[in-house]
């Protein structure tokens, strides 16, 4: 039988020593036989002497952290050998401190709850957010004492500053002496704290699905299959580069700052800016995929959304990656090169001056409870100073955007892959004269094959025997800034309400330049 | 006496690993041929390198304990680790067919265009121009065994692309290529596409580019049968274009090559 381990930490005055209290008091208390109670707390504590002794709780008080050793608990189990522990920790320490100690096998951690006053808690996050958020991070618990004065909007913003630091922690907003409900769901003999089964779940039907794909001897299945998935790999393959490359430059916005005198044009927010931002892509010449940590990097800088934009749009019709790819795929027509780069520039431009006019803002478009993760535990937890400390922050920043723009890349590059299989067949059903009818096909074309802003101009080129040139120019230059799987990774940081209204205006920028296109050519 | 240790850090350390460590076996397996252009290779390698790293710094994170890690959303890495171990790399072969069919047709659609708008220019960029304007066909010649102009797979796409754009330098002379066998819905019973499929940029966007041949032998061959075909260049009118095609085929059987695909090497 297990031993239960529950912390309860938080600032002084917080409420820590009366929720303890109730949970000694309550009757789920009544199972334990012994219970010792570790108080990390230096200055007096106020437990009164009769409570203890009645419910039979052995204290014991560390007045340092220091006394935080691999003997704490076995000694607590030689000595008193309880069946429950509680901790009262001190909101000050560090919590992996304690966490991390050796214990009998049979002590197992379960609720970290985090407790703290509704009304100061958003000021103490803002000023201790190093301090607190390790402790929170860890909590599978977090309570909000007196909130009665605390808006319900407010409280709302509450629970999502929690989330975003830890999604899977339960909110409670408590009211004084009301704390049996909890004490009952969580601090009971038998409770657990579960979840795993879930991830098992997951994990079975993967398998599962993929064994009965296995045995089907369906060959044609399996064939489609596996050249999806080939297409899949392929995809995740080309892009390993460009977003460990797009990860480090995104982190190094971070961390320094404003890097350079572009960065520092495209933040002034000025009209000329519009022009810089839009050349600021030939000297970042990476693939559109890179490019979206980095979009996402400048905006959690608070760079203005409007330049932002027009950054990301004609960042891939400028690069010269790009412009060379376009004079390699159609050798007989170097005047599309030049045609793409001023489509991809005029339209990044109108769709960021758009933006200006409508004033959308940054806090309109980003995800709220995007905003504090950049400050991630590795970030936080650093070893170096200074410079090489910087370099250390740029190093673990990148690791973090890595695993998170991997999550989107891997969904995207799955949607396009299986679109990729299926597509083709049906494309060629669309053959016709109808210049409309061929425009609309490339944008979803656009949208969905999911083709590096590198090479889509050779994709395009093998679309000529059934399209004319102005609608696979469209395909070209609409590919990098409609593809689903940027899309999808620019909707980690960007409200996917924006990113429609966002395609929206760049398909209807896109069909008044190709339509002039088409009058003209 | 057991210690609590990140959860999330091993589970990061245990993604990053089994990625450097699918990457390396792709890359000394030359599995790597069927999913990317060998340009990535370098790119691929500091990938590696990076991930080793990533996962070296980890492994001091792994000590600093932590109490409800939010793992279910690493689960998604498993799909691209599971595929890949089970599903072995394979020819994109649902595509196969209706790319080699569009290729033809796109080649030739391509040159009515270039006649329509411009008749006059060459159609070569306008450095090539003056060595085209020689003989395109001249630049092969160093390849030339016993009478035959052997076509390696360094030089295919080249060649190719300039047999179609320049016919006339081409017609009489005799080549030899490793081929495979496409079929076509609307050739005559002894002609089949002799050619290979052109990666560009990665297993996305294989095309099927080939050259129309006419043997006796045709109902022998089966589709995606690796040949080593010889033949002498004709044009011949297809759909109303002028395409190069193959008469005087000898046929030989030929393994599988090591590489399947034939690279772009445009930039």
């Amino acid at each position: 039988m297990a031993t239960y381990v529950d912390i309860i930490t938080g600032f002084l005055e917080s409420g820590k020593t009366t929720f303890i209290k109730e949970v000694l008091n309550s009757r789920e208390a009544e199972a334990f036989n012994k219970i010792v109670l570790l108080i990390c707390e230096e200055g007096f504590t106020d437990y009164d002497e009769e409570l203890l002794e009645k419910k039979n709780v052995k204290s014991i008080i560390l007045e340092n952290d220091s006394d935080l050793n691999d003997e704490l608990f076995k000694q607590i189990f030689t000595k008193f050998n309880p069946d429950y522990i509680i901790v009262e920790y001190n909101g000050t320490w560090d919590i992996s401190k304690l966490l991390g100690l050796k214990t009998p096998f049979e002590y197992k951690f379960r609720n970290i709850a985090f407790i703290s006053e509704a009304g100061t808690f958003r000021n103490q996050l803002n000023n201790m957010i190093s301090l607190m958020h390790p402790h929170i991070q860890n909590s599978n618990l977090v309570i909000f004492n007196r909130y009665k004065k605390i808006k319900p909007a407010i409280q709302k913003k509450l629970i999502r500053d929690i989330k975003n630091i830890n999604p899977r922690i339960q909110t409670i907003f408590l009211k004084e002496f009301e704390s049996d409900k909890i004490i009952k769901e969580r601090f009971w003999a038998g409770g657990k704290q579960g979840n795993i089964f879930l991830n098992l779940k997951v994990f079975i039907f993967v398998a599962l699905s993929l064994f009965l794909i296995l045995i089907t001897n369906d060959f044609d299945v399996y064939s489609a299959i596996q050249s999806t998935v080939t297409v899949f790999l392929s995809i995740l393959m080309q892009a390993t580069p460009f977003i460990l490359l797009g990860a480090f430059i995104s982190a190094g916005i971070q961390i320094f700052a404003s890097t350079g005198w572009i960065m520092n044009q495209i933040a002034k927010g000025s009209w000329s800016s519009f022009l810089i931002a839009a050349a600021a892509g030939f000297f970042l010449p990476i693939c559109d995929c890179g490019m979206v940590p980095i979009i996402s990097g400048l905006l959690k800088k608070d760079t203005p959304l409007p330049q932002t934009i027009t950054f990301w749009l004609a960042s891939s019709a400028v690069s010269p990656i790009v412009i060379l790819a376009m004079l390699y795929a159609f050798p007989e027509k170097p005047y599309l090169a030049a045609i793409r780069v001023v489509a991809g520039v005029v339209i990044g431009i109108v769709g960021g001056i758009i933006l200006k006019l409508i004033q959308l803002e940054n806090h309109d478009v980003l995800k709220e409870h995007r905003q504090f993760q950049n400050i991630g535990n590795d970030i936080l937890t650093l070893k170096y100073e200074g410079t090489k400390g910087k370099i250390e922050a740029v190093f673990a920043g990148a690791k973090v955007e890595f695993f998170r723009v991997s999550e989107y890349v891997i969904i995207g590059a799955l949607i396009s892959a299986i679109l990729q299989t299926i597509l083709p067949q049906t494309m060629k059903n669309f053959i016709g004269g109808n210049i409309i009818l061929q425009f609309l096909v490339m944008i979803l074309a656009a949208m969905l094959m999911s083709t590096c802003s590198t090479s889509n101009a050779f994709i395009g080129r093998s679309f000529s025997n059934n399209f004319s040139a102005v609608p696979i120019l469209a395909f070209i230059v609409m590919g990098p800034m409609l593809d689903l799987k940027n899309m999808v990774m620019l909707s980690e940081i960007l409200k996917e309400g924006f990113l429609i209204f966002l395609a929206c205006l760049v398909i209807i920028e896109s069909a008044i330049v190709f339509g002039a296109l088409a009058f003209f050519l | 006496m057991g210690r609590k240790i990140n959860k999330e850090a091993v589970i990061q350390f245990f993604i990053l690993i089994s990625m450097a460590c699918l990457l390396i076996y792709v890359m000394l397996s030359r599995k790597v041929n069927y999913y990317v252009h060998p340009r990535f290779y370098i790119g691929l390698w500091i990938s590696i390198v990076i991930l080793i790293l990533f996962a070296i710094s980890l492994i001091s994170k792994i000590k600093k304990a932590r109490h409800n890690v939010n793992s279910r959303h690493y689960l998604i890495f498993i799909i691209p680790l599971m595929a890949a171990l089970i599903f072995p790399p394979a020819g994109v072969s649902g595509k196969d067919m209706n790319m080699a069919e569009s290729s033809l047709s796109a080649s030739t659609s391509e040159k009515q265009a270039d006649e329509n708008i411009d008749p006059e220019s060459s159609t070569e960029t306008a450095t090539e121009e003056s060595v085209v304007r020689e003989d395109a066909s001249k630049k092969y010649e160093q390849y030339e065994v016993a009478g035959v102009i052997v076509i390696g797979d360094d030089i295919f796409s080249d060649w190719f692309f300039d047999v179609y754009d320049h016919i006339d330098n081409f017609v009489g002379k005799k080549y030899q290529y490793l081929a495979q066998v496409y079929s076509m819905k609307d050739f005559k019973a002894d002609q089949f596409l002799a050619g290979r499929h052109f990666m560009v940029c990665c297993a996305a966007d294989l095309a099927g580019y080939g050259m129309v041949c006419e043997s006796d032998i045709r109902s022998k061959l089966t589709d995606d049968e690796w040949i080593t075909v010889t033949g002498t260049i004709t044009a011949y009118q297809y759909n109303g274009y002028a395409v190069p095609m193959l008469t005087d085929v000898t046929i030989t059987e030929a393994e599988t090559p090591e590489v399947e695909y034939i690279y772009f090497n445009n930039y």
